[in-house]
């Protein structure tokens, strides 16, 4: 009987809880899902002690989609970090690409998150201070390019941009434009690197319902084009089924179906 | 996309944020650049008084009391030879008018129109020349007199003035063998010019900013007044190593040479001072000369009588040597001459101490032969003129013929003896009954004037007539019998051999440093700095309030950039580009802005505070070098800050950054906080009684205010940090802000803390007028301080000469011994009730001198008239010996033993050998009780002289600690160490050293007299109507301890006036804390808005909750204040604690009204559109 292959993302037994006075981080290596770490976890809580996720486990391929709902506070976007590195978990073990996250230094998860992740959240997050284009390529930023690799990632930007139809508003402001371009906008700004993985934290939840469903086609048009692993977190369960592969975190553990 | 239009595009985009974080900063620079200005300013303003005072002179040489050849300035020298006396002067018009008591003191001065502190100043033509200033000519008779002492004695262009110097003298005239009528010489003088600091007429050898009171007369005229025609004292040059080039003749160092017996017999060596000074005498022993000539020392000394049974003979002079090496060996010394001895012979000597050789014309005169004994009855000579008449008894071991032995060059110069034509011509200072002079007598004076009857050892005439002031009175060289070489010729090797420094001859150089006052301007930059601290910090907390609001705004985009793979490098490299800017930008705005507090501070130094450097001639001056220092400090001190800010920003997690979630502070948070406030309440309690006597108690309860106020402050950190991980136990009350946000409430809390504790302990460390326990400490319980133009020669401590002494010696015969100083004091007061002071001028170490101190002055004190005043020792390197303190350690003084003393009665034929300080020898004929020791050889020469200063000169004017050491330079040119060993209380004697008497005299035997006393006169009665002769100047203590007082209650002030603009930018804290807690708020605040709260009842809210944090800090500021004030609390009036409580009241009510007023405008407007937007 041969292996199953490794997914993009595996999760395997995580737990995360808020009122910890506990500190983990990924980079300082302090979670590395051992038995200590469990015990620790399982010591007797504080009682502000609030936990979100109880044991989280996750396999999912590469070019897969995966949406993940549950009511307010069921720690969709809590799970949603700890894939995306801006989070992490008080055990359990996260490995992304390949890479176990909690052995990573914090360098290492900036260029992780750099080069391998995309994420879209609920608000733009756009720099005011710029415009569409120069938002776009602020995540390049970091790679260090010479003349040649910014020209070229202007390039790609452009593409992008036009290829969300932001071509005309690329020398905007965020301040002037749509709801919805903003956050397609941001969506650009989550593929300009090319990374295997996208996670989009309640994409649509501050777009009107035209908006939010010009983005979820988009979202799936991306996905399918680039075969990109898209993991959503959602609560409007329309987007929820349109992009399939639903999942319901419930009582910190993650379950499949009935929406 | 690069970074740098990342970073200019933020700048743009948040230009405000910038603005306010430029804004702090450029304030913080103005602060610290006014600062570094000031210090700039007053090096500059230093440098030109120092042109002021020494024009182009680079190096002035003093010759002391001795006055020497003008011509040792000659051109070759390049310098200017003057002849400066210090004086008085006094309006001759004022004079006129007074009465014939005019004489007598008054106090704060003689007259109105008169001062004691003139420099009379002999000058010619050269000395206009070191100064960019036309010649000045001064015709005889007349006088020129700088403006403020014009202004002093109130006299214009042709008034007249009396002026009286003392007459230089190069006997000690502390001796009674120095004439007391020529002690000072009086003078009308016409005033020909008044002339300015541009005409060289401050001219002062002290670096003070104080201007000096000069008066210019003719050096010629002088001189010649003092019957030293073309003679003078100091000598200046434009160049530094000048005093090579001075080339003193011997008699320009007061030597005569000569060669007794025509050009066969002995150089012999005498000084215009009857005694060769210690030091002197023992550098010419120790001459390597050539031909290497054997030695002998010799003194010879007027006894009052020669006594054999019934039969005596009146004054006469008695000879003491030693015999040269050379001839000892021969064995002459050893026995009576067989024959006639020649004349090259050393002088006679008997064989053993206690016994003595006469001349047959003496053994004659009283029928003695050889083996009776004889009694000589003699003057001792001491400090003060004291004098005391002792008898010694000396076998005769020999007599030998006049004839052969008429020596009279061995008569040393006593004034008005050697140069009398006839004993009853003798004028001198020792008392002498003519009467008993007979024909005989006379007819010997006539014949061999001064020719020694006898003869004794030099360690028995040393054992009964050695003085402080010296023991020898004429050296011999014996040049080897073959030699031949004329007194010219000796001369010369003997001044090849010699400096000017052995006879006390000193320079000082100005250089650079020292004329524009070196390390003093960057001290007073430096206490400026210090001042400035709070206002410094004050300013830096608002900058990082401002920094941190503006970051935790882009809280959002910096968890973003995280997010986006931007590590936490990136992140902070690109905040800290984008702070750099405004940081940079600020800091250079700052620079007009000290350039403004600068010039506010001198103006303030010129006028409203001037009694902080009692001057007006304070000029600003910008020196780039500070600029710069201040731009670089300021950049480092806030992009530090800003490091900091960023780097806990950066450091919280991506998530939390992007949720704008604030972490919550844990819930053990406190708990360190309180466990270290109890520590800290603990050392506040008994950590000084630990420290004991080595913490002076001010500052220990400084240090207990101090401890108290961390002790709030982290009670009420642990107190917010609590509160904030907890939830409220009235749920029905709105939540805190102040608990939500502890670091940002705890540093307002802190800032008002510090400010007010600061400010408090400020106005209330003001010294007002003292009364109780404080003012006897600082007045010594004395009631004036005067200051003597003329000094006062005798002791006016009425106590005997042995008494004085404060030693053990053997008694004196009470038939024996007579105390003559009655006879010469003219004024004396209980012990108790006056402290004589001798003084060397030296540097104004006090608070009101802003000028370089190099070697403060020198107050000469007994010890044991110290411990019968009320001054007080606060600390000391040996606290049991108490003022004993100042006395030389015992190893020096023990060590040291006496020559045998002779003696015939009960030891007779006893060489016995005893130290100083025994009493049990019996032997009869005791040391010179009223010399006082430490007699020459009994201090080292380089021994530490042992010092008691007062405080605040030893923090501010000598900037030291307790066992530092100052480097002197004796009368002898020997450098030798002051420590001081003992810190007393401020009070009265502020800026000078206090050192015993005893080694003053040792080291500065030309300073004669006391030039300062302490006087404790009931209230309203008249002081001693002898002192008027003595030109006083009376101040009463408490005057001169408030005009010490002025400057530190003037820096107090400044002080006081920077902690209240520290409070106004503690204030300013405050308001934009709350502006930007209710920004942060609107939402909620409006939300309570929509469920019925009034604007009103959320304005009293909000100010309500700020008050309290406001209040906080202020409580804190006053109680730790007023325990930091408990040793004060007497010293402290009514006025300061009045200020206490005005300043407090004022800060509480103008902080209310802040903070109503902020309140009101944050909420003004329309609250509900936030919560629409929300």
């Amino acid at each position: 009987m041969q292996d199953k292959p490794p997914g993009l993302i595996e999760l395997a037994g995580i737990t995360k809880a808020y009122g910890s006075d506990r500190p983990h981080a990924f980079g300082h290596k302090a979670c590395t899902g051992t038995a200590a770490d469990a015990r620790q976890a399982a010591a007797p809580s504080p009682p502000d002690r609030v936990e979100v996720l109880k044991g989280v486990d996750l396999s999912l391929e590469a070019g897969r989609c995966l949406c993940i709902v549950g009511h307010s506070g069921s720690g969709k976007s809590t799970l949603l970090n700890i894939i995306g590195a801006l989070d992490w978990p008080d055990a359990g073990q996260v490995v992304v690409a390949g890479q176990e996250l909690s052995a990573l230094s914090e360098p290492e998860l900036a260029r992780f998150r750099n080069e391998r992740v995309g994420f879209v959240f609920q608000l733009h997050h756009l720099l005011p201070q710029l415009t569409v284009l120069e938002n776009v390529l602020v995540s390049t930023l970091p790679r260090r390019l010479n003349a040649a690799g910014r020209e070229k990632a202007r390039q790609r930007a452009a593409e992008l941009l036009d290829g969300v139809g932001l071509s005309p508003r690329a020398g905007f402001f965020p301040a002037q434009l749509s709801g919805g371009e903003r956050q397609r906008a941001a969506v650009v700004r989550a593929l300009i690197n090319d990374p295997p993985l996208l996670l989009a934290d309640e994409p649509t939840g501050a777009l009107d319902e035209p908006s939010a469903w010009e983005l979820a086609g988009l979202l799936g048009q991306l996905q399918r084009q680039r075969g990109l692993t898209l993991v959503v977190v959602t609560h409007w369960t329309e987007l929820a089924r349109t992009l399939g592969n639903v999942r319901v975190l419930h009582d910190g553990r993650l379950e499949t179906g009935p929406l | 996309m690069r970074p740098l239009p990342l970073t200019a595009r933020a700048l743009r985009h948040y230009f405000t944020s910038h603005l306010a974080v430029a804004a702090a900063c450029a304030l913080t620079a103005s602060i610290l650049i006014g600062g570094l200005l000031l210090g700039s300013s007053m090096r500059e303003s230093l440098r030109r008084i120092a042109r002021r005072n020494l024009g182009e002179i680079r190096q002035i040489v003093q010759t002391g009391q001795r006055l020497v050849s003008a011509d040792l300035a000659g051109p070759g020298a390049g310098g200017a030879a003057l002849l400066v006396l210090s004086g008085q002067a006094t309006s001759a018009s004022t004079s006129a008018a007074a009465s014939p008591g005019a004489n007598s003191a008054t106090v704060n001065g003689l007259a109105p129109a008169a001062s004691n502190h003139v420099q009379v100043i002999g000058v010619d033509e050269r000395f206009w020349q070191l100064f960019p200033a036309p010649a000045q000519a001064i015709p005889d008779g007349s006088v020129i007199l700088n403006a403020p002492l014009a202004e002093q004695l109130a006299v214009r262009v042709g008034d007249d003035i009396l002026l009286k110097v003392p007459v230089p003298s190069a006997l000690p005239k502390d001796l009674v063998l120095a004439l007391e009528d020529r002690q000072q010489l009086s003078f009308r003088l016409r005033v020909a010019q008044v002339i300015g600091p541009d005409e060289f007429g401050y001219f002062n050898q002290s670096l003070t900013q104080l201007p000096a009171q000069n008066a210019f007369v003719s050096r010629d005229w002088l001189s010649r007044q003092l019957g030293q025609s073309g003679k003078a004292n100091t000598f200046a040059f434009a160049d530094s190593d000048s005093e090579n080039w001075l080339d003193p003749s011997l008699d320009d160092l007061g030597l005569s040479l000569e060669r007794v017996n025509g050009l066969t017999g002995p150089f012999q060596l005498s000084t215009d001072s009857v005694f060769f000074p210690p030091a002197t005498a023992q550098r010419l022993q120790s001459l390597q000369l050539p031909g290497e000539p054997a030695r002998q020392e010799i003194l010879t000394y007027f006894v009052n009588e020669i006594r054999h049974g019934q039969r005596s003979a009146p004054y006469s002079f008695v000879t003491a040597s030693d015999a040269p090496a050379s001839v000892v060996d021969a064995g002459y010394a050893t026995s009576p001459p067989a024959t006639a001895p020649a004349a090259s012979d050393p002088l006679p000597m008997p064989p053993s101490d206690n016994q003595i050789v006469l001349t047959d014309w003496l053994a004659d005169d009283i029928d003695a032969r050889v083996g009776d004994e004889i009694e000589l009855t003699y003057f001792v000579l001491g400090p003060s003129r004291k004098l005391e008449e002792r008898s010694s008894r000396f076998t005769v071991s020999a007599i030998v013929p006049l004839a052969q032995h008429a020596d009279p060059a061995l008569m040393p110069s006593f004034p008005g003896i050697s140069d009398a034509v006839s004993c009853r011509d003798w004028k001198s200072g020792l008392p002498i009954d003519t009467t008993r002079i007979r024909p005989k007598d006379e007819a010997y004076w006539n014949e061999h004037r001064g020719t020694p009857k006898a003869y004794l050892t030099l360690r028995a005439g040393r054992a009964m007539w050695g003085t402080v002031y010296g023991s020898t009175t004429a050296i011999r060289y014996y040049p080897p019998v073959d030699a031949t070489g004329s007194a010219e010729q000796f001369s010369a090797d003997l001044l090849e051999s010699l400096s000017p420094a052995d006879f006390g001859f000193t320079s000082r150089d100005y250089d650079d440093g020292a004329a524009t006052g070196g390390s003093k301007a960057g001290e007073f930059a430096g206490l400026f700095l210090g001042l400035s601290v709070f206002l410094i910090v004050s300013a830096l907390l608002l900058a990082s309030l401002v920094v941190s609001f503006s970051l935790r705004s882009r809280a959002g985009q910096i968890g973003l950039l995280r997010a986006l793979g931007w590590s936490r490098g990136n992140v902070r490299a690109a905040l800290m580009r984008e702070f750099s800017v405004s940081i940079v930008g600020g800091a250079l705005l700052g620079l007009a802005g000290g350039a403004g507090y600068a010039l506010l501070l001198v103006w303030g130094l010129r006028t409203i505070w001037r009694g902080a450097v009692h001057t007006g001639d304070i000029v600003f001056a910008v020196q780039p070098i500070w600029l710069a220092v201040g731009v670089l400090i300021t950049c480092a001190l806030c992009w530090g800050l800003c490091w900091l800010i960023v780097l806990a920003l950066v450091r919280k997690s991506p998530h939390s950054l992007l949720a704008g979630q604030e972490e919550m502070p844990r819930l053990n948070a406190g708990r360190w906080s309180m466990r270290l406030a109890i520590l800290l309440a603990a050392a506040a309690l008994i950590g000084p009684e630990f420290a004991g006597n080595t913490l002076d108690s001010q500052v220990a309860w400084f240090g207990r205010g101090v401890v108290v106020l961390l002790l709030f402050l982290l009670v009420e950190l642990a107190r917010l940090r609590r509160a904030a991980g907890k939830p409220s136990r009235a749920p029905q009350r709105v939540p805190m802000t102040a608990a939500r946000r502890p670091g940002r409430s705890f540093a307002i809390v802190a800032m008002m803390a510090c400010g007010c504790f600061l400010t408090f302990t400020v106005a209330g460390s003001r010294q007002e007028a003292l009364s109780g326990q404080a003012k006897v400490q600082a007045t010594g319980g004395f009631t004036y301080m005067a200051t003597l133009a003329v000094p006062l020669l005798s002791d006016p401590a009425g106590a005997g000469p042995t008494q004085q002494a404060g030693l053990t010696t053997a008694p004196a015969s009470a038939a024996t011994s007579r105390a003559w100083s009655s006879q010469t004091t003219g004024m004396t007061m209980p012990p108790g009730d006056v402290l004589p002071l001798r003084v060397l001028s030296g540097d104004d170490a006090s608070c009101l001198n802003i000028g370089k101190v190099l070697r403060p002055q020198v107050l000469g004190v007994r010890p044991e008239l110290l411990k019968q005043t009320k001054f007080a020792i606060k600390q000391s390197l040996d606290p049991a010996q108490g003022w004993d303190v100042l006395r030389v350690p015992h190893g020096h003084a023990n060590s040291v033993t006496m020559p045998p003393t002779a003696g015939t009665t009960s030891t007779a034929g006893v060489a016995a050998s005893r130290t100083w300080s025994s009493q049990t020898t019996g032997v009869t004929m005791p040391p010179n009780p009223v010399a006082r020791p430490p007699a020459p050889e009994i201090m080292p020469p380089n021994a530490a002289v042992p010092a008691i200063v007062d405080e605040t000169t030893l923090e501010w004017g000598l900037q030291g600690k307790l066992g530092m050491e100052l480097i002197y330079v004796d009368e002898m040119g020997r450098t030798f160490p002051i420590r001081i060993a003992a810190v007393m209380a401020d009070g009265v004697l502020q800026g000078s050293l206090l050192i015993d008497e005893a080694a003053f005299i040792q080291r500065f035997p030309s300073q004669a007299g006391y030039r300062m006393l302490l006087l404790k006169l009931p209230a309203g009665a008249p002081l001693p109507p002898l002192l008027g002769r003595y030109g006083p100047e009376v101040v009463a203590t408490s005057d001169r301890l408030a005009q010490l007082h002025e400057v530190e209650n003037t820096y107090l002030s400044i002080f006081g006036l920077l902690g209240g603009l520290a409070l106004v930018l503690g204030a300013g804290g405050v308001g934009i804390v709350l502006l930007r807690n209710v920004l942060e708020r609107r939402g909620e605040l409006a939300l309570l808005q929509a469920v019925g709260f009034s604007r009103r009842r959320l304005i009293g809210m909000v100010a309500r909750e700020h008050a309290g944090l406001l209040f906080a800090g202020l409580l804190a500021g006053v109680v730790s204040a007023f325990i930091a004030l408990m040793p004060l609390r007497e010293t402290t009036g009514l006025g300061a604690w009045t200020t206490i409580g005005l300043t407090g009241a004022g800060i509480l009510l103008v902080g209310l009204a802040c903070v109503y007023l902020a309140a009101r405008w944050a909420l003004a407007g329309e609250l509900l559109s936030a919560l629409r937007r929300e």
